[in-house]
């Protein structure tokens, strides 16, 4: 199936699935099993699944299939949020106030928690606290990948982690408290990172649509969209994808001028990208090739609207001769860029990522 | 024989027909299909696995007998979620079992309990100052249980 195609059954098939809501669907085990491998790499299977679980018509082999792999990654999810609590008492024993980014923080807004699988826990701590925090995990001595920290919010650089932290919350955890952004940044970073990963996944697509659907009613939507304006124009973009995909509801001033103005072109790169998904028959497999082709395809327009400072907001031609005729020039500076310069940003990084090896 | 549940640590989750049993301390999980669970939920240390099977039948109309209620001791003390002195497994033991085993896979009343461990590494986390990074943890439902489960057809419904 062209991915275009399976990128639009991906969005039928998981509309509203953040909520208990019936399948409005019909479908044939084989069109589900041609199916399968993109709604693995779109991290949807297990939202879905309860609804695949009603259709009457679906063979039992097939279903029992999908059964074990969404039970093993509802397993994993729990695990995770055990690793989740251990990671906070024992960063907070050592003096590290950590704020949980991503992972349960968004999927508690789903109907299920446990169908939002995440692969890791993601914890964020100020980034002069880094080093004792990475030892502190270190000495968990949890699976290699389960836990990604982070020194600050990448997402929210640009504001300060002062100034986020401030207006953090706590939220009741397993007996416990884990801290959290506020609606506002959770909604912010779930966005930018949506983007900032070239909108491949859909579950991601769905955070936001749960987010929006969570808000309360006196969310602030000035502190959400603050900042660069490039930044609100993909948050509002995201936003109105959510709405016009998965039919998410959203409560917002810009909401309709927002919907009118979102470009097809967008529409139809994240429909494609979703659909890639589909060529590969393992889930681990598929999302390394979403990884590696979005990587190596210069002519991406999403990457376009990621590499230059620019917002989503332009008609289909412009961002056609900008992803021609600019980005190659903007990846070929980069490259002699990175190639020329003493000590480059993949060093820079490598030390951080390996102190006691580099030094 | 009264088996004891252990309680302490452990946080009980629905999963549509299974339960969900999350070990806090060891961060383990186990996935307990209905009868699994009914023998923990029953093992309060002053029953009998006769009288837990008595009751499984008389509240939830579900086939049990002693013998798969001692199966899912086996499992869950195995599994540090109960206590219980397990008698030594002799070789007359074992060839009893697997006769219980195929007669409780026929009623499809057999316990069946999927772990997952923490795994442990040395190299724990993976650190990033400013991009985030993708890829999959290495924990994974162990080979034997799968091992089981697929070599007597069994899936985790009653």
């Amino acid at each position: 199936m062209p991915g275009t195609r399976v990128g639009r059954a991906i969005a039928d098939l998981s509309v509203r699935c953040w909520t208990n809501s019936p399948p409005t669907f019909q479908l044939h085990s084989q069109q589900l099993r041609a199916l399968l491998p993109a709604f693995l790499s779109a991290g949807v299977l297990t939202l879905i699944q309860e609804r695949l679980e009603k259709l009457d018509n679906l063979s039992p082999q097939l279903l029992r299939r999908i059964r074990e792999h969404c039970r093993k990654q509802s397993m994993q999810c729990a695990q995770h949020e055990l690793r989740t609590k251990l990671v906070f008492q024992r960063l907070r024993a050592n003096g590290i106030e950590p704020v949980l980014i991503k992972g349960w923080s968004v999927a508690r807004h789903y109907a299920n928690p446990l169908s939002r699988f995440t692969l890791d826990v993601d914890v964020c701590v100020r980034r002069e606290q880094l080093p004792v925090a990475e030892q502190v995990i270190a000495e968990l001595g949890l699976p290699f990948g389960s836990v990604d920290l982070h020194g600050g919010i990448h997402d929210l650089a640009d504001r300060g982690w002062q100034a986020v932290f401030d207006r953090t919350t706590l939220e009741p955890f397993h007996s416990d408290q884990v801290r959290v952004l506020c609606p506002e940044e959770q909604l912010r970073l779930v966005c930018l990172h949506f983007w900032r990963h070239r909108c491949n996944r859909a579950v991601w697509l769905c955070d936001i649509a749960a987010l929006l659907e969570a808000q309360s009613s006196d969310f602030d939507w000035n502190l959400c969209l603050a900042g660069r304006r490039r930044d609100a124009d993909r948050i509002k973009a995201a936003a109105s994808l959510a709405a016009r995909l998965l039919k998410a509801r959203i409560d917002a001033p810009w909401e309709e001028a927002a919907a009118r103005k979102l470009p097809d072109w967008l529409v139809k790169s994240v429909l494609e990208s979703w659909g890639r998904g589909s060529t590969l028959d393992e889930d681990r497999l598929g999302v390394m090739w979403i990884v590696a082709s979005s990587l190596f395809n210069p002519l991406d327009p999403i990457r376009t609207v990621n590499r230059l400072p620019i917002g989503p907001y332009h008609s289909e031609r412009t961002m056609k001769w900008l992803t021609r005729l600019i980005m190659p020039a903007v990846v070929l500076i980069r490259i002699v860029r990175d190639t020329t310069a003493p000590l480059n940003r993949r060093e820079t990084a490598a030390v951080a990522l390996h102190p006691k090896v580099v030094s | 024989m009264q088996p004891q549940k252990i309680e302490e640590g452990i946080i009980v989750r629905p999963l549509g027909a299974e339960t969900l049993l999350m070990h806090e301390p060891t961060c383990n999980v186990h996935c307990l299909n209905q009868m699994a669970y009914l023998v923990y939920l029953y093992s309060d240390g002053a029953r009998t696995p006769a009288e837990i099977a008595e009751r499984i039948v008389q509240e939830n109309g579900l086939p049990c007998t002693a013998d798969a209620v001692e199966i899912a001791i086996e499992q869950l003390v195995e599994r540090s979620l109960m206590h219980c002195p397990l008698p030594e497994l002799t070789p007359e033991r074992q060839l009893r079992r697997r006769e219980v085993l195929q007669q409780l896979a026929a009623m499809m009343a057999v316990p069946v309990i999927l772990s997952l461990s923490a795994g442990r590494s040395s190299a724990a986390c993976f650190t990033t100052n400013e991009h985030d990074t993708f890829f999959y943890p290495e924990a994974s439902v162990p080979r034997s249980v799968n091992f089981f489960v697929e070599t007597f057809d069994l899936t985790c419904e009653p």
